[in-house]
């Protein structure tokens, strides 16, 4: 046996090094929250909001319930989309949802999206969250994982009604839902 | 199942690529990029009000371990302790034992525990340890979800999905103790809807020595092969289909009784075991957003040794229904059946009235978790078995938690059982023999008799938890338990009489009675410090006392008081000294145990991991470096006691 692990310690070496020769990277190898933080930027980049909020300027980031990006959400402060700056706030209560521009739903709150999404009714709030069903039961951008990428599903009548419009170059990246009868 | 949970304190994306900013990325760019895995339910754990602890892959790697036994060390509240070479005593919050009866081990959702003594063989529960994902260990009673036998706790060994173990995987380990391991795993699929891998892994591990220098015989061969396939059927459907085949080969020393002189003999025992398992789970989203999973499997195990020889098969199927939320209600609710069927071959130590044994299970599970307010959960729920020997069955739960802002808090009450064994109620167990006393011509045998009348043992626990991130880089987490035990079994010996089998002898007769109450407290500590991207510190600190009433004259009435260690600790800090240097260490205090005259030992493990290049890593890991032996669970007395020493190996791990 000792003998065998010798050897087989040999071959590793030896194909190790032919594969490090012919090895080349393809795709870019991210943590998924860094993916889906980015895939939020990308969110603001490529929705338009009818008009600026009387908050003026600032594009409101928030996060309702507990943050699942791991705190990665603070770098995105302070930058700039379509000459915006980004703020990004951690809610404490759901009544502060309405001067959000985009609002990420915690999974552990999906008990209280029902109540959130009435509250919100048709202003301009992109709603986002990454359980399941969230964009059937009227969720605006919902995050899917199939193997190890990152999709979205997009209910592009709960983004209308609210008098957003997701722009095409992320829709023929999505997967579009209906909201559930 | 509700308390699958994972990485406790802050998920680490160590492997990430840390050179590109996510926020410079196209929505192309992002959709194709790839996933690196992190737990699966980083966020979980935190919200399982339940003492919920994970030992990652990551965790696993560093503190180069090589077996499951030896990883569950990591965890607070777990009672490791080696007996030799291919054996451990392994217990959740005490009652520790080489055939220790507390606690559930699942692997994928497999039970591993043997109906014959509703314990598990830690000789056979292995797999290629770089495709476990994680393992989660729940502390206290997970009855309610899982059923008997996770009176004091449940471990779960949960393996990476095949689309995480893609491509080759090498690894070789060589040293003193661990003579030689190799294990390879291939992994394939790509992009596609299904994914595969298979792996092979053998070893060979020398004996180790007994106090006294001899040999403890408990030299170590075994070999297995499995597989898993995971297929996206549709956005709705998984499959999942996998399976294992393994055999081990050791042996130990064991005081063997007859009933004719010289009466007891000390042999080497060989023990040969053999299994295949399949499982095959099906998951489906339905329309309305609930989940419903089909879980199948069936495990075939054998096992050949001086004293037992038993074949076994299991079939279980297992249903759960996770239902849509219907406002403020999140229900899960499930029915399982399972039919074990054994064989056992009676030889001169272990006989029963019939060779076969077939037992039927039928259990059903409901839980609500209520959201009583935003921060406050309350979750109800209970188990209900039909087992064949002690009839139906009530484990209920309940659980109230409060979540704040980075701290939740919770509290529970629960009762569970411990469901009589095979062992317990049908087989006849001599358990030692003797010559004649003086005055008669007699040989003399203390036989464990079946016990037909001995019923479920029974806990009731009351915990109390709290959780809470500090500050960035501080986590703590802390759980208390009460528990109170009633029916404990115990050996209650007969009046002596006379043998009818020829040789006649003096039979003293044992039999398992339910006449042990007691009550265990206890709780258990974990700090977790990430000082900055590269160092990290973590310690864990379990306390447990246990204090046992039985009836005087009753053999091991208050045993398990003295089996478990009262005091526990662990501190482990792992440091990535530069890009391709990492160094961990661990220190372990694990207090004696006065039943066993074990002394209190420190043990010390030390790993430097060096990356050769990208893909080929060099570990050279030390274990209980700093002590030549000491026991960890047999008693100087006993003839198997062995020594553990000291273990230091190389291991080259190649992932292309």
């Amino acid at each position: 046996m000792r003998c065998l692990s010798a050897l087989a310690a040999l071959a590793i070496v030896a194909v190790s090094a032919v594969g490090d020769a012919c090895a080349q990277q393809t795709s870019v190898r991210l943590a998924e929250q860094d993916i889906k933080a980015g895939l939020l930027y990308n969110f603001l980049r490529y929705t338009e909001w009818p008009q600026p909020t009387a908050s003026g300027a600032a594009m409101v980031v928030c996060i309702y319930g507990r943050d699942p990006f791991s705190g990665r959400l603070a770098s995105m402060s302070g930058r700039t989309v379509n000459q915006r700056t980004i703020e990004v706030r951690v809610l404490r209560e759901a009544a502060q949802a309405n001067a959000c521009s985009l609002l990420f739903v915690s999974a552990d709150e999906r008990s209280n999206w029902p109540r959130l999404r009435s509250q919100l009714g048709e202003r301009g709030v992109l709603t986002v969250s990454d359980y399941d069903g969230f964009a059937r039961s009227g969720g605006m951008i919902e995050f899917t994982r199939i193997n190890n990428r990152i999709g979205v599903r997009v209910n592009i009548e709960a983004a209308e009604a609210a008098n957003l419009s997701v722009q095409d170059r992320l829709l023929r990246l999505a997967r579009v839902v209906r909201t559930a009868p | 199942m509700v308390f699958t949970a994972s990485a406790l304190l802050g998920a680490q994306a160590a492997l990430a690529d840390e050179t590109v900013d996510p926020f410079a990325l196209t929505p192309e760019q992002l959709f194709s990029a790839e996933v690196i895995s992190v737990s699966r339910s980083a966020e979980s754990v935190w919200e399982s009000p339940a003492a919920v602890f994970v030992i990652t892959a990551a965790d696993m790697e560093r503190a180069g371990v090589t077996s499951i036994p030896e990883a569950l060390r990591l965890a607070p509240g777990v009672q490791v302790a080696r007996i030799n070479t291919s054996g451990w005593a392994i217990s959740v919050r005490g009652f520790n034992s080489a055939l220790a009866n507390k606690l559930l081990v699942l692997v994928d959702g497999r039970e591993t525990y043997d109906p014959l003594f509703s314990g598990v063989y830690w000789d056979v529960q292995d797999t290629a340890l770089e495709d476990i994902d994680r393992i989660e260990i729940v502390r206290g009673p997970g009855a309610s979800l899982w059923g008997a036998n996770a009176v004091n706790g449940v471990i779960n060994i949960i393996t990476r999905r095949a689309e995480d173990t893609q491509g080759w995987l090498a690894s070789v380990v060589s040293g003193n103790a661990e003579e030689a391991g190799v294990t390879l795993r291939y992994g394939a699929g790509g992009d596609a809807a299904t994914q595969w891998r298979v792996f092979g892994r053998a070893y060979e591990r020398g004996a180790g020595e007994t106090p006294s220098g001899g040999d403890d015989n408990s030299d170590w061969r075994a070999w297995r092969g499995g597989f898993r396939v995971d297929s996206e059927m549709s956005a709705d459907d998984r499959l999942t289909v996998q399976g294992d085949i393994y055999q081990s080969e050791t042996g130990q020393l064991r005081l063997v009784s007859s009933l004719t002189a010289p009466f007891t003999a000390l042999e080497r025992e060989t023990i040969e075991a053999e299994g295949a398992n399949l499982l095959v789970r099906w998951t489906h989203e339905t329309d309305n957003d609930g989940v419903l999973t089909v879980q199948s499997y069936l495990d075939l195990t054998a096992r050949d040794q001086r004293t037992l020889s038993d074949r076994r098969t299991t079939f279980d199927l297992d249903v759960q229904y996770d239902f849509p939320s219907l406002g403020s209600h999140e229900i899960i609710a499930g029915v399982r059946y399972r039919y074990s069927s054994d064989d056992i071959t009676p030889t001169e130590i272990i006989r029963s009235e019939t060779t076969t044994h077939r037992s039927e299970l039928l259990s059903a599970f409901v839980q609500d978790q209520i959201t009583l307010a935003p921060a406050w959960r309350l979750t109800v729920g209970s188990k209900f078995d039909q087992n064949d020997y002690t009839g139906f069955e009530v484990q209920p739960n309940a659980r109230l938690q409060w979540s704040g802002e980075r701290q939740m808090a919770w509290a529970s009450v629960s009762r569970a059982l411990r469901s009589p064994s095979e062992l317990d109620r049908e087989f006849d167990i001599l358990l030692a023999a003797g010559p004649p006393f003086p005055m008669s011509t007699l040989p003399l045998t203390i036989e464990l008799l079946p016990s037909p009348e001995f019923e479920s043992e029974e806990v009731l626990t009351y915990e109390l938890g709290y959780r809470r991130q500090i500050t960035r880089a501080l986590a703590m987490d802390v759980a208390l338990f009460h528990s109170e035990y009633d029916g404990l079994a115990t050996l209650t010996p007969l009046a002596p009489q006379l043998g009818s089998d020829p040789p006649r002898f003096i039979l003293i007769p044992i039999v398992t009675t339910n006449d042990t109450r007691g009550e265990a407290n206890g709780g258990e500590v974990v700090l977790d410090w990430r000082l900055n991207e590269s160092l990290g510190l973590s310690f864990a600190y379990s306390s447990l006392d246990i204090s046992l009433d039985g009836p005087p004259g009753a053999i091991n009435a208050e045993l398990a008081e003295g089996q478990s260690p009262a005091n526990q600790a662990n501190l482990r800090l792992q440091w990535d000294a530069t890009d391709r240097l990492a160094v961990d260490a661990a220190v372990y205090y694990v207090d004696e145990l006065p039943a066993l005259a074990i002394e209190s030992y420190v043990r010390a493990d030390l790993r430097i991991g060096y990356r050769l290049t990208d893909r080929l890593q060099l570990d050279v890991i030390g274990q209980n470096v700093f002590d030549d032996w000491h026991r960890e669970f047999t008693a100087p007395g006993d003839a198997n006691a062995a020594a553990i020493g000291r273990s230091v190996f190389g291991r080259l791990t190649w992932r292309p």
